[in-house]
């Protein structure tokens, strides 16, 4: 079952930031466009203000016209009555200049020496010295004055106006801008007001999906909850039920108002001893099965049922669901298969017995008078009843496999005595089909905690399927060793080797008795007995063709650690540098003993430590250092001396010497001395034991 | 045990009744009296010479082999039984020997050394 992750909540921070953000950037673009509209409004203002003094320059200079013209005809004509605009012009001028700003200011003096030379011309006017006043027009001072002066107004008037066009222009640029910056602003909000409607829709619908989620999930929950034909049972921690099915209200016989807030006990009642259901439950090891508990029912009777149990986690805490299943039936069929295979084998075994008793007593009367043909066809029956019980057996053994009744016992056993009985049981059908079973055998005995009935009946299949592998005239190898610190039988056989298709599930059942004309299920128990039995059995091919099964056990040690087997030979514990010596001793003494080779003085003192040998042979010269170092700790597990026996080219002190029992000088004496000596020592520690 | 011994066998199947007898046969110092039903041991037993040892099988009709075992000892209480069954599994020969059993023999068994299976289940 996948565990679902809960929703995760929305985010707040993500939230407050775009409900703050998108308001302050729809304020600073009204901000903005609140400053561009006042920048329009001033630019407006400055173009009319240069309109205006555009305006006053040229009715400044009209106006001196004005006067220029009073002064003019008063000089042409003579009459006074011309000079009437004179004064007033001259007032307007002077009303001008104020309102013409800066640009009034520049004009003053050049107005002023204009004026002068009309008050200057009008004044000789006055003494009566018209001749004097026309000599002075005429020599073109005051129109030269004037002349300045108008291209000074001309040039005022310019600058306003180009002053005012500017503004007109920055005008028209802040007020376009201000514009885009309301359209901007306007398409903002719209945009927001639409973002914040759609969103509202969205919340509203996904609310609406989730309680309609939420009801659809409730319901089909209840459904589960009437439909399953199993007892659930919904139960706080602290066992406490909350809710129980129809189907245990059927099985139980209480409503679900009579167990609501009740404690689970009155459903699963304590045991006294035994496995407590209960007892797991605070300890939160309390998810599993557990089979055969016992339930009792409103009216006090019990059932035994099996208990699975599994935690919800929800937000106001966990609870545990119970699903309690009526084991009745299971119970029910489990002993109806019991009585079957039971008959079943009883009613085929009685026949049988019949049948293998009257074939076995036939061939062993006196088949001599039989013709050849009677002796070869009783052979086959008798052969297919066996084959017949032995499927039987085989079955049998399954279903005690299946039950977990299979009982293997572990007796200290030499798996040599095992070879040994297989190839001699083997050696009949051996025979009748002209091959050879070879039993190589292990120099020392191999020691296991095994069941030599069961292990027998896995050789014996091995060696049954190697004989149905091979063809006539071939040879079937038994072989027993030490292998990689563990004990190794094996069978090897010159067939055609596994088909291939059946090389990954050849121990399965039913999947090679066509291979080895057996009843298919011989493997799948050999499989069994030695896994019970801590070992490993498998096939390989062999180099030169055929396959080789083998299985390997656990070697039989005794509790300070010695291999028993080995044990049973001494273990000798050679300390010699020179490697090829000590394998030389290794196979001159393989039938006596068991040797270890240490080619210095650490290794000797590990070995010392972890296999505890019999009997140490010594050199004097090693490596690492001198062999006398060793010899004081050469103590077996009471404390006692080790018999020492030294084997050296070097000089040996006397009181080293007194320490051996046997001091041999490499050189002068040969193997074949050496070995005598060993053997003799083996021989003499053996009578004191 | 060696010596003379005088054996009852009671099995309901007459196939199984002859291989016991030839097969016990080939002991030439065992006398083998064999029976089909619970009724016709009883009366050999009444009718003496007292047996050695009692061979029952287990599944018969009328009367079962323990029960039987319970009414043969109702007559001679020390009377050795051996069941010869083809029940294998444990707990039914765990069952045979709670019964009361000095032996039993798995069927199908070896005729050629039966005699001495039987032999050596007894003092």
């Amino acid at each position: 079952m996948t565990t679902l992750a809960p929703p995760a909540p929305p985010s707040r921070w993500r939230f407050l930031l775009i409900a703050t953000l998108t308001p302050l950037l729809l304020a600073a673009l009204i901000g903005w466009t609140g400053v561009e509209h006042a920048r329009s409004l001033e630019a407006q203002a400055e173009a009319a203000r240069s309109f205006e003094r555009e305006r006053v320059l040229l009715l400044l200079m009209s106006a001196v016209k004005d006067a220029e013209t009073a002064q003019r005809g008063l000089l042409l004509t003579g009459d006074r009555a011309f000079l009437a605009p004179y004064a007033p012009a001259r007032a307007e001028v002077e009303r001008l200049l104020g309102a013409a700003g800066a640009a009034g200011r520049s004009l003053r003096p050049a107005i002023a020496a204009k004026f002068a030379e009309l008050d200057a011309t009008i004044a000789l006017f006055e003494r009566g010295d018209a001749a004097a006043m026309r000599r002075e027009v005429a020599s073109g001072r005051g129109k030269r004055i004037m002349d300045a002066l108008r291209d000074a107004v001309a040039a005022a008037a310019a600058a306003e106006r180009t002053r005012s066009a500017e503004r007109s222009a920055s005008f028209r640029r802040h007020r376009d801008d201000s514009y885009r910056l309301l359209e901007v602003s306007g398409a903002l909000a719209g945009l927001i007001l639409l973002g914040v409607i759609l969103a509202l829709w969205r919340s509203l619908s996904e609310r609406h999906a989730a309680a309609r989620a939420a009801h659809e999930a409730a319901t089909r929950h209840a459904a589960i909850l009437a439909s399953t034909t199993d007892t659930l049972l919904i139960v706080t921690t602290g066992g406490t039920i909350e809710t129980i099915n129809a189907a245990g209200q059927d099985l139980l016989g209480y409503s679900a108002a009579e167990l609501s807030a009740r404690d689970l006990a009155t459903v699963l009642p304590s045991r006294a001893g035994g496995d407590d259901l209960r007892a797991r439950f605070g300890a939160g090891a309390a998810r599993g099965v557990f089979p055969d508990q016992v339930a009792r029912r409103r009216d006090g009777s019990d059932v035994t049922v099996d208990v699975a149990i599994g935690v919800m986690h929800g937000p106001d805490g966990d609870r545990l669901v119970l699903s309690l299943r009526d084991a009745s039936d299971r119970l029910r069929i489990a002993r109806a298969k019991d009585e079957l295979i039971s008959t079943v084998s009883h009613e085929l075994r009685t026949p049988l017995t019949s049948v293998v008793g009257s074939l076995a007593l036939l061939r062993a009367a006196d088949a001599g008078e039989w013709p050849p043909q009677a002796v070869r066809l009783v052979a086959i029956a008798d052969n297919n009843a066996r084959r017949l019980i032995r499927l039987i057996d085989d079955m049998l053994d399954v279903d005690r496999i299946e039950s977990g009744q299979l009982t293997i016992a572990r007796k200290p056993l030499d798996l040599r005595t095992i070879t040994a009985q297989a190839t001699l049981d083997g050696e009949g059908v051996a025979q009748r089909h002209a091959m050879t079973l070879v039993d190589v055998v292990a120099p020392a005995p191999v020691m296991v905690a095994g069941d030599d009935g069961r292990l027998l009946q896995v050789v014996t299949n091995l060696v049954s399927n190697a004989i149905h592998a091979s063809v006539r005239g071939e040879t079937v190898t038994l072989r027993t060793e030490v292998a990689g610190g563990r004990a190794r039988v094996s069978v090897d056989d010159h067939g055609p080797g596994v088909p291939a298709d059946l090389r990954s599930r050849l121990f399965d059942r039913f999947q090679s008795q066509r291979a080895s004309g057996g009843t298919g299920l011989g493997l799948a128990i050999a499989r069994e007995i030695v896994r019970r039995l801590d070992g490993t059995i498998w096939f390989e091919d062999r180099a030169g063709g055929g396959t080789r099964f083998a299985f390997d056990l656990p070697l039989l040690t005794d509790a300070t650690g010695d291999a028993v087997g080995q044990a049973g030979t001494p273990l000798i514990l050679h300390v010699d540098d020179d490697h090829d010596l000590c394998e030389a001793m290794t196979v001159a003494l393989e039938d006596v003993a068991t040797m270890i080779c240490a080619k210095g003085l650490d290794a000797a003192r590990a070995d010392m430590r972890d296999r505890r040998p019999t009997l140490v042979l010594l050199d004097m010269a090693l490596g690492d250092g001198t062999g006398a170092a060793l010899i004081p700790e050469l103590l077996d597990a009471g404390g006692q001396p080790i018999p020492l026996v030294l084997l050296t080219a070097a000089d040996v002190p006397p009181e080293i010497a007194r320490r051996a029992t046997a001091v041999l000088v490499k050189g002068r004496h040969d193997l074949a001395a050496v070995v005598e000596t060993i053997r003799r020592q083996l021989r003499e520690l053996g009578a004191h034991r | 045990m060696t010596g003379p011994l005088r054996l009852l066998l009671v099995d309901d199947d007459p196939d199984i009744r002859t291989i016991v007898t030839l097969a016990l046969g080939l002991d030439p110092a065992m006398t083998l009296v064999a029976v089909g039903t619970p009724d016709e041991a009883l009366a050999a037993i009444a009718a003496g010479p007292p047996f050695d040892a009692a061979l029952l099988d287990v599944t018969m009709p009328v009367m079962d082999g323990p029960a039987l075992l319970g009414a043969v000892r109702a007559i001679v209480p020390d009377l050795p039984v051996i069941f010869m069954t083809a029940h294998s599994r444990a707990h039914e020969l765990v069952a045979l020997y709670a019964a009361g059993a000095r032996g039993v023999i798995v069927k199908p068994f070896d005729p050629l050394t039966l005699a001495v299976q039987v032999r050596a289940l007894l003092p």
